[in-house]
């Protein structure tokens, strides 16, 4: 499966300039849903200010580009430890309360951090954001003149950020993140110290959003503050759902699904909001499970029930098919 | 079908003498017919409309593309043989959805041409790209000053460049309202600028500014700083403030009973035809800045006027003037290159040599920042023919921003 | 003094909206255990209606009267045919449903209404302003505060001493021993987001005067009305008024003392309120 999607990827560069913008972009946002699934649908702790952690990454990178020269990828680098850095100390507050509490102070944090963005307009540009930024190079290629350059870095953050959530899933920290999901009070009655878990759960997922924070900001070379905004987070959430919380991949999807409708339907249609509400809320009323959950449920079923066929007619049983 | 006389220079080359020639025997035989034969046989023009059409800024790009789809169905929607193909995109007033779809009309779309542009934000995040992709644009709706100087060769704006807009005003200020001020705007790029731009005009003069006030942006309740502004006894104020700020603050300042103790003055994007409706009568009285207004009374604008409301029932906004402008320029442009669009320098230097008598009076382009170099008219909000609007009470003219960015 | 007085009377003014639209949200939660993020285009609707109304028949008081009929309306089709499948779905669906109908609720307005900025006349006898010790007070503000505190009053007697206040009462307390006693609770369910939606909706109504009518008001007014709910606490009346009027005082003193960090004042009490008391100041510690 990850093989097929590695050889997908790797075909894609030869798709014209403005596929692989677009599909670079699915892929960023896929990273940033991805990470909050792992809080949403794997912890099950429902934030709406993961846009915090995405958004100062990327003003981290633009920023040490545009004022101190500093190149995009040891900014990457410090974009990404500025939102681990970050995730922490909100997570330090809002692991203490659960439920509606930690969605409005999960909110708050975020939209103090707009406002302070908004505010600081000497390093952040203020609502005007940053312009100037020097994509840097990669192997000679700068990434402000080719857009397969771009495609390249994004679609390699992408299967990092996919292989290291595969891998974190079904590792024994994984299964606790699932367990405080199932049951938080019996997790808590085994023993584990479920506020802690839930703080490296915050953080892994704050410094993940952190790594499409920081390639966004390789492939737009610009920044202003609507990456802060709430909004950001209500799409990000938006994407999970779409695609399914249930498995790793799921966000991913629902990110293409996303990203594919708002831009066909704008430029037909000026109510996209409406079509996009509406399909959202049939799939919270009726495919909870998200698209890529229903096609990942079929595949499944449609193996088992092959394998079950395999397994009836070894042993030569005569007649009973299922 | 009747072309438009075409008002930029025409190079009456032979070859344009033969096509010229053609053309008219043509249109004798096949009795305008012909403009559309001849039409078929060359690429349709495309041109992008990249605007804001959601939200409360809806009225900007919907006035933009009304103004321009109007001038172009007067000239029969071709130019030079082309017909013309508009693609509208909706940016959302959001730079990174700007940019998308930025991308979108020039790579995917493959527009000759891109126009419109309202929101400052969206034009300064389209810089980058458009060194890098030599897009040709034509802004009509971008103010912000600093787009004059990005030195982009292919980049031209028809709309306004704000410069000239609020420090004529400061200017003009000192001698007639007051030599003192207490300035107001929205704690945002926009503001902050264009106060900075009217202190320019006013503190040159000698003016002396009592206090700056900066509200935050999208803010429900002024009553705090207007009681600020009532114990600091100004004579005058002056503002900027966008959309539904624009609206509160005006209703507030005179539900406050502050008209009457300090003149109320700002910049004309605060007091126009997407914010009087909304405003009412507690806008009256309050004098401002703009390069045009409906009520001008030259004949351009007469006939502009007309046409619009006989087409949409309602009187044309700024914006429409923008859209109207643009269309015009886009049509003198690529007749005086005839249509050939791929040959960016040509088409500079033909978008360079326009000038026209527009609604809001002489047009020319400044050939060093590639921005407008017209009117600015000092307006007073009045009622007109049982209208609120606004009515011009001094004419600046031909006003130029300074070459080089002024610090 | 005079300034500290128009202060007030604007810190009463925006509290006593937040209250209307708080109220509603937090007996909702309350009752029926339900959040419902869409509260703010009731809000919303409310006040385009208004805008028609009194476009059309020049009538404030009219729109006041009448013009919640469609908020509730389209509030009693959402629980019939929406809320009802997630009710025991838990908070988190809840939440991604009615996100989902902020989406529909504002394309919906943008094709009724289009997209301009529009505005609500006050009445005429609530135009202007009077003069008290010196401070300028305007007289529709002084009316809302009045009008408030009415809402806020005729609720108190309606949970305290009336019957279906008894039966709103014991569904919070406890939801399967009132239907044991048999008492409707789905009727009362809907009913109570009916009330809810209405409340939003003539907050809506008095606000636009001053607030204006424009697409996003509805996200606006959101957060304040989730941070007074939060602050309050969940399902109690006496928090939303509470908490209303401190988030009022703070945000418009906050503004006139210190405009720099106006926005941050308010959302660091919710901070500060949540980690010292996460079930608000009044609210039930639910398990």
């Amino acid at each position: 499966m990850f093989a097929l999607l590695c050889v997908l990827l790797a075909a894609a560069p030869l798709a014209s300039d403005y596929v692989l913008g677009i599909l670079s972009e699915i892929l960023i946002f896929a990273i940033f849903a991805m990470s909050l699934n792992l809080l949403v649908g794997y912890t099950g702790l429902m934030s709406f200010g993961h846009a915090a952690f995405f958004g100062i990454s990327t003003y981290t990178v633009i920023a040490l580009g545009v004022h101190l020269g500093i190149s995009g990828w040891w900014g990457a680098m410090a974009g990404i430890a500025a939102a681990i850095v970050l995730a922490a100390i909100i997570g330090v507050f809002c692991v203490r309360v659960s439920g509606i509490p930690f969605l409005m102070l999960t909110m708050a944090f975020s939209q103090l951090l707009f406002a302070a963005v908004l505010k600081w307009r000497s390093v952040t540009g203020g609502t005007d954001g940053l312009i100037g930024f020097m994509p840097p190079e990669l192997f000679g290629v700068s990434l402000g003149a080719s857009a397969a350059a771009r495609y390249a870095v994004a679609a390699t953050g992408f299967l990092l950020v996919l292989g290291f959530l595969w891998c974190l899933v079904r590792s024994p920290l994984g299964s606790i993140f699932i367990g405080i999901r199932d049951n938080e009070q019996r997790m808590r009655a085994i023993g584990y110290p479920v506020q802690r878990f839930k703080l490296i759960a915050f953080i892994i997922s704050g410094g993940l959003a952190g790594v499409g924070g920081a390639v966004y900001a390789l492939f737009n070379a610009y920044v202003s503050p609507d990456i802060l905004h709430w909004n950001l987070s209500g799409d990000a959430m938006i994407m999970v759902v779409l695609g399914g919380g249930g498995t790793v991949i799921g966000p991913a999807v629902g990110a293409g699904i996303f990203l594919l409708l708002k831009n066909l339907i704008s430029s037909y249609n000026e109510y996209w909001a409406l079509w996009v509400g509406v399909i959202f809320i049939l799939c919270v009323m009726f495919l909870r499970q998200g698209v890529w959950g229903l096609v990942a449920g079929r595949f499944a079923k449609w193996q088992a029930r092959g394998a079950a066929a395999d397994a009836a007619a070894a042993p030569g049983a005569a007649g009973e098919a299922k | 079908m009747e072309k438009q006389p075409v008002p930029a220079r025409v190079q009456l080359s032979r070859r344009n003498f033969i096509k010229g020639a053609g053309a008219v025997g043509a249109t004798a035989l096949f009795g305008g017919m012909a403009p559309a034969v001849l039409a078929q046989s060359k690429a349709p023009l495309r041109i992008g409309a990249l605007n804001t059409y959601s939200r409360v800024y809806a009225a900007l790009g919907n006035g933009n593309l009304n103004g321009m789809q109007m001038y172009f169905d007067q000239i029969g929607n071709t130019i030079a043989g082309r017909r013309i193909e508009l693609v509208r995109e909706d940016d959302e007033l959001n730079p990174q959805v700007g940019l998308q779809k930025l991308k979108k009309l020039v790579e995917s779309d493959e527009c000759d041409l891109i126009t419109g542009i309202q929101g400052s934000n969206v034009a300064m995040a389209a810089v980058q790209y458009l060194r890098q992709s030599g897009a040709f644009v034509l802004c009509s709706g971008a103010g912000i000053s600093n787009l004059s100087y990005t030195g982009l060769p292919y980049f031209f704006r028809c709309s306004t460049t704000t410069y000239t807009t609020h420090a004529s005003m400061g200017d003009w200020f000192y001698d007639n309202i007051a030599k003192e001020v207490l300035l107001t705007a929205s704690d945002f790029a926009g503001g902050r600028g264009s106060l900075a731009e009217f202190k320019a005009g006013f503190l040159k003069r000698g003016g002396k500014v009592i206090k700056e006030i900066y509200p935050p942006l999208g803010n429900n309740d002024f009553s705090p700083y207007l009681a600020d502004i009532r114990n600091s006894n100004v004579p005058a104020t002056f503002s900027f403030y966008a959309g539904t700020d624009a609206v509160r603050f005006i209703k507030q300042y005179d539900e406050y009973g502050l008209k009457a103790r300090s003149r109320l003055t700002g910049s004309g994007f605060m007091l126009d035809s997407d914010t009087l409706p909304a405003q009412g009568r507690a806008a009256l009285g309050a004098i401002n800045s703009l390069h045009y207004a409906d009520t001008l009374d030259n004949p351009a604008n007469k006939k502009f006027v007309a046409e619009y409301k006989a087409r949409h029932k309602d009187f044309p906004s700024v914006y429409a003037e923008y859209g109207y402008v643009a269309a015009r320029i886009i049509h003198a442009a690529l007749e005086a290159v005839d249509g050939n669009t791929s040959d960016k320098n040509k088409l500079r230097e033909a978008m360079r040599n326009v000038k026209f008598e527009a609604p809001r009076g002489p047009f020319r382009f400044n050939p060093v920042t590639q921005s407008p170099i017209h009117n600015v008219y000092i307006r007073e909000v009045a009622e007109v023919d049982g209208r609120i609007t606004n009515k011009v009470v001094h004419v600046i003219k031909e006003v130029a921003e300074p070459d080089k960015k002024p610090v | 003094m005079d300034f500290i007085l128009s202060q007030v009377l604007n810190s009463l003014a925006f509290g006593v909206l937040l209250f209307m639209m708080s109220a509603g949200l937090s007996l909702i939660f309350g009752l029926m255990n339900v959040v419902n993020i869409a509260h703010g285009s009731f809000f919303m609707i409310g006040a385009f209606t208004a805008c028609t109304l009194v476009q059309m028949y020049g009538n404030f008081w009219l729109a006041l009267a009448v013009g919640w009929v469609p908020a509730v309306a389209c509030a009693v089709l959402m629980e019939r045919v929406f809320i009802r499948s997630v009710y025991n779905r838990g908070h988190l669906d809840q939440v991604l449903l009615t996100f989902g109908f902020i989406f529909v609720f504002g394309d919906i307005a943008k094709y009724l209404w289009g997209a301009d900025i529009r505005n609500v006349a006050p009445p005429e006898i609530l135009d202007g302003s009077l003069q008290i010790a010196g401070a300028i007070l305007p007289k529709y503000r002084l009316f809302l505060v009045f009008f408030g505190g009415a809402v806020a009053a005729a609720l108190w007697w309606f949970l305290e001493r009336s019957r279906i206040g008894a039966m709103v009462r014991a569904g919070v307390d406890d939801a399967a021993t009132a239907s044991g006693i048999g008492i409707n609770v789905p009727l009362l369910f809907g009913c109570i987001f009916a009330l809810g939606a209405a409340l939003a909706a003539i907050g809506g109504i008095v606000a636009s005067p001053i607030m204006g009518v424009y697409l996003g008001m509805d996200t606006e007014i959101l957060i304040p009305a989730f941070i007074v709910v939060v602050v309050g606490g969940m399902g109690s009346l006496r928090g939303a008024l509470v908490a209303g009027l401190l988030v009022g005082v703070i945000d418009t003193f906050g503004k006139a003392y210190f405009p720099d960090y106006a926005l941050f004042l308010v959302y660091l009490l919710m901070v500060v309120v949540l980690l010292a008391r996460p079930q608000g100041l009044f609210g039930l510690a639910k398990g």
